[in-house]
């Protein structure tokens, strides 16, 4: 008896000095966060806050997690293996409505009022195709299906004049579409920058058609999104996230182009630089326009993604919406 | 099955089996009465983990809608053509593998090598050669569906009791009719049974095959319910695969009972 009470009580006391040593490490030690992403330049924000030393100077570490895309990342975040994910919109908006919880805590990438698009659809040089009628019986490789790639390859077929049950879709990661085009295994491709860039420079493809432009303006194509439980739990650790992150999108923006902003870029997509150089990008944002996610939805419902209400507004969390300061 | 000799009383044995499946059985009610449970309570995510319940609801309105055709038809074709072509060219070079050791010598090194590899390895190069159509499907399954079934044949062939080829031989037969009337009889129990093992791995070759580069079928449809997050229906799907995998097994069983009843029987 003795000796379990001595035993515990020493067991309490270590216990409780190990907790506190933990607390004041916590303190000290950077906040390890896992991301999941895309290597695409829709990330390139993200990817030069890491570069540049802005998440660390909120005091965070962060761990990326690199997947071919759409919904691929938000297991991930759903099972606690990541903290926060770069997703599409349109396997949020269906995650968050099977009630996974999902929030968007940033803006990610987007299109603006003109031309050119971070992403089109592309076909090997000499091609002859002009619409979505074209594309009637080809095969169009998409990064996946149900994701906001497929959904905006559907619309603009649509909105060109073609059925889109009549085009087959195939799933090739981004970084294989050119080649996949160049070798004939699909006939176009949803194809997202800095490697349409890529393919258009080779002078192995030249553009079909820009899908975002044609459907909708200023798509709120991705965005970062974490569980509603975590940032309950940690609304600064979101803040601190999100700050660094805006300081990522203003640099990425004032910097496009620059020597430094391609080794960046060129790093974390695993091209050379000279492969996309001359690359045109419209600005990154630091917010999302809850009507714009409106428009997509609206989208998803003609294609049967979607049925009933949804409410746009209960899937931003506040930084979402108010630049963090 | 039962060891000759000390063969155990019928009706004790049938009584015994009667317990042995009551108790498999009541282990699987209690692990899904337990699950519901934790669903209907919330220990755990719904959004993650659907009800059992709502999986059987769901299966059911994929069969009875009539939802299950396209895809399982997708599934199984390819699984068919695979496995038939496959099986039938690993037969006839197991039986000339086991016949002439000079070819044996000459194929068994590729043989090894290629053999062992997990056959989902080759998805990506087959890709590339391929494309993403069904030529690419049907070769990943077939080259899966194989290498089992050569084996065997070759093994069995091997083992054919020389005093019977020799018989046959003496009373004139040629080569060709030994081959078909003595050796690969004999050899049959050990074909099938490297078929059956051939047929499992094909099951899970085209479903990986589905995934990966998918339009239609039932391993497609699992990984786009997981990606538009319809849980229920993902399990349901899933559901669909175990009583597939189930029921070709048994059918097959029951072919291999037929096609060797013979080779089956209990030693008197």
């Amino acid at each position: 008896m003795r000796n379990t009470f001595v035993a515990r009580l020493v067991r309490a006391v270590g216990l409780a000095a190990a907790l506190a040593l933990g607390a004041v490490a916590a303190h000290a030690q950077p906040t390890k966060l896992r991301v999941s992403t895309i290597p695409i330049i829709d990330t390139a924000p993200l990817q030069v806050a890491i570069a540049k030393g802005f998440f660390a100077a909120e005091g965070l570490e962060i761990d990326t997690t690199p997947t071919a895309g759409g919904a691929a990342g938000l297991p991930a975040l759903a099972a606690g293996q990541v903290q926060i994910t770069f997703s599409n919109v349109i396997s949020v908006v269906l995650g968050a409505r099977q009630g996974l919880g999902f929030e968007l805590i940033a803006a990610g990438s987007g299109t603006g009022d003109k031309l050119p698009d971070l992403a089109a659809i592309v076909a090997k040089k000499g091609h002859t195709f002009k619409t979505g009628k074209d594309l009637e019986g080809k095969r169009l490789a998409v990064n996946t299906r149900n994701n906001i790639i497929w959904l905006f390859a559907r619309a603009w077929v649509q909105a060109t004049g073609g059925n889109p049950d009549a085009v087959t879709y195939l799933e090739v990661p981004f970084p294989q579409m050119i080649d996949a085009v160049k070798g004939d295994r699909v006939d176009a491709a949803f194809v997202v920058e800095p490697f349409m860039s890529a393919g258009v420079n080779a002078d192995a493809v030249s553009v079909v058609g820009w899908p975002y432009n044609t459907v909708q303006k200023r798509v709120p194509v991705a965005q970062y999104a974490a569980m509603k439980d975590f940032i309950q739990k940690n609304p600064q650790v979101i803040e601190r996230f999100v700050r660094a992150y805006n300081k990522g999108v203003d640099w990425a923006n004032q910097n496009v182009g620059s020597e430094e902003w391609l080794k960046i870029v060129a790093a974390y997509t695993r091209l050379a630089p000279e492969q996309f150089k001359g690359l045109n990008l419209p600005p990154f944002e630091k917010t999302v326009d809850p009507a714009g996610i409106d428009q997509v939805v609206d989208q998803m419902r003609k294609h049967k993604l979607l049925e009933g209400a949804f409410d746009s507004k209960a899937l931003l969390y506040k930084t979402a919406t108010q630049v963090v300061r | 099955m039962s060891t000759p000799g000390a063969r155990p009383a019928p009706q004790a044995s049938r009584r015994a089996l009667a317990v042995d499946a009551l108790a498999g059985v009541g282990t699987f009610a209690v692990l899904l009465l337990s699950l519901e449970w934790a669903v209907r309570t919330g220990k755990v995510n719904a959004a993650l983990i659907p009800a059992p319940s709502l999986v059987a609801v769901k299966t059911w309105e994929i069969v009875s809608r009539g939802e299950i055709l396209a895809p399982l038809g997708a599934t199984l074709y390819l699984l068919a053509v695979a496995s038939v072509v496959a099986c039938a060219l690993a037969v006839a070079a197991g039986l000339l593998m086991g016949r002439h050791p000079a070819l044996h010598a000459l194929f068994e090194p590729l043989l090894e090598i290629l053999r062992p590899l997990p056959k989902p390895a080759l998805l990506p190069p087959l890709m590339l050669f391929l494309g993403l159509g069904d030529a690419m499907k049907l070769t990943v399954i077939g080259l899966g569906v194989f290498f089992p079934t050569l084996i065997n044949t070759i093994q069995g062939v091997r083992g054919a009791d020389p005093v019977q080829i020799d018989v046959a031989r003496t009373f004139g037969h040629p080569p060709s009719a030994v081959l078909l009337k003595v050796v690969l009889p004999s050899a049959l129990p050990l074909i099938l049974s490297g078929m059956r093992i051939s047929l499992g791995l094909g099951l899970v070759l085209v479903v990986v095959a589905e995934m990966m580069a998918g339009t239609g079928g039932v391993g497609y449809l699992i990984i786009d319910m997981q990606r538009t997050f319809q849980v229920a229906r993902m399990y349901a799907w899933i559901m669909v695969l175990a009583v597939l995998g189930l029921l070709l097994n048994h059918l097959f069983v029951r072919l291999e009972r037929r096609a060797i009843h013979w080779a089956l029987q209990a030693p008197a």
